[in-house]
């Protein structure tokens, strides 16, 4: 796994030689071709870094659904996610159904930012229980990622066997 | 408690019954006056209590459904406490009756559902109905009730408006969405026939058999044939939405 170079190390560089050139020289056009020149350099390096992949895996019990035309929801996350620079590139999941002999069962995958605690966006998964997407490409890894199920037919209340497990795994780029 | 002894004049009963002054200077006909008064008063709290046990214990075996909205819910459990009542034998007073179906429409809880908050952890899709739809809704139980049709028609059609209802509240406050396609991540297209062949058989395996026989019914074209207040163009599309896995067309213009 390469290590993506970051440019700020490369912007606070280019203020430090900015500060030297100032003393030594006081010649504007020269300070500001050095740091053209400089600018040029840190892109070509981090053109040439390549980026690092991650991701995060987590397993989450269900909660009980007490009537008929109810949803529940859990939330996976990870906060061990690098807190800055992170995309996601994929989401995979599995889920299993509840055991209360519904007749439909809808499950939504939907994906809320850092710090937020509304759905920016959603996904209707019910009819794969096992899939991967790239719907939610682009966002900050360390946001939240929802499984909200809904039901209507069967028995109530409907109870989530806590051996049961859903699974969301979360791949990024930063 | 539903027998109150105010509501049924016992207090008259009762007073004179403990009043020493009363009794002593009262004469032998008002004494009888008072015992025949009180039987026949807890003769009628008896039918009274009857009559509410036994319109409590039914509305809890089968209890109606939140989707049609309190004001037909309590219409429906009228009808059952007056049935109740007739068959008994006793005779009741309108009052009487009224009074047992607010007893127990408080003893089952039928009250309207609030609003639905669309950030809620947990709730119900029912409560994002909107008042038309449930009297839309309450009109297709009635029918289902008096004419013997199915109940589960109806419960399924409101669970497709209802969470179509729940998925436009979301749109409308700024959630973006979309419907899972298996075949995004497939660099080979397959065609479009052996796309929806294998969008068929998903959605045909998943499910229970009553889904499967709606299903069934869509194909054919005859979804909720029994039923024509879920015949409507709106219960239709939510339902055969729901059934395909697919957004209904009112709610795709908006993503």
């Amino acid at each position: 796994m390469g290590k993506k170079v970051d440019c700020t190390y490369f912007g606070a560089y280019l203020l430090m030689v900015q500060s030297d050139f100032e003393r030594i020289s006081r010649n504007k056009d020269e300070i500001y071709q050095n740091v053209i020149s400089l600018g040029f350099i840190c892109t070509f390096f981090t053109t040439a870094a390549t980026a690092a992949t991650g991701f995060w895996e987590k397993k989450e019990t269900n909660y009980t659904i007490y009537f008929d035309g109810s949803f529940t929801q859990s939330l996976f996350y990870d906060l061990q996610t690098p807190r800055l620079g992170t995309q996601i590139t994929n989401v995979e999941w599995e889920w299993f159904d509840f055991e209360n002999n519904f007749d439909t069962q809808t499950v939504d995958l939907c994906y809320r930012k850092p710090n937020t605690s509304s759905d920016f966006t959603c996904l209707d998964i019910s009819s794969n229980p096992v899939g991967s997407t790239g719907h939610f490409n682009g966002f900050d890894a360390r946001g939240t990622t929802v499984l909200r199920y809904t039901l209507t037919g069967g028995t109530y209340f409907a109870h989530w066997d806590n051996n049961v497990l859903n699974t969301i795994k979360v791949t990024y780029d930063y | 408690m539903l027998v109150n002894n105010d509501k049924l004049n016992f207090e008259a009963g009762k007073t004179k019954a403990q009043d020493p002054l009363s009794r002593s200077s009262s004469n032998n006909s008002k004494v009888d006056d008072s015992k025949i008064s009180n039987v026949g008063l807890s003769q009628q709290g008896q039918n009274l209590n009857y009559l509410y046990q036994l319109s409590l214990s039914t509305a809890q075996q089968n209890p109606s459904p939140v989707y049609i909205g309190a004001e037909k819910r309590i219409e429906i459990l009228a009808n059952s406490v007056n049935e109740i009542a007739r068959q008994s034998g006793y005779e009741y007073t309108p009052e009487q009756i009224k009074r047992v179906v607010e007893d127990v429409a408080k003893g089952v809880n039928i009250t309207e559902t609030q609003p639905g908050d669309v950030n809620a952890s947990s709730g119900s899709v029912y409560s994002f109905l909107h008042s038309a739809d449930k009297a839309k809704l309450a009109n297709a139980y009635q029918h289902a009730l008096d004419n013997n049709t199915s109940l589960d028609d109806v419960r399924f059609a409101a669970f497709s408006l209802a969470r179509s209802r729940f998925i436009e509240a979301k749109i409308s406050s700024g959630t973006t969405w979309a419907v899972y396609d298996p075949n995004e991540n497939v660099s080979d297209p397959k065609s479009d026939d052996a796309e929806k062949l294998e969008a068929e058989k998903l959605t045909v395996e998943s499910g229970s058999e009553y889904v499967k026989s709606l299903l069934e019914q869509l194909k054919e074209g005859k979804l909720f044939t029994s039923n024509p207040y879920l015949r409507t163009s709106l219960f239709q599309e939510v339902s055969s939405s729901l059934l395909m896995h697919k957004l209904p067309s009112f709610l795709q213009g908006k993503i």
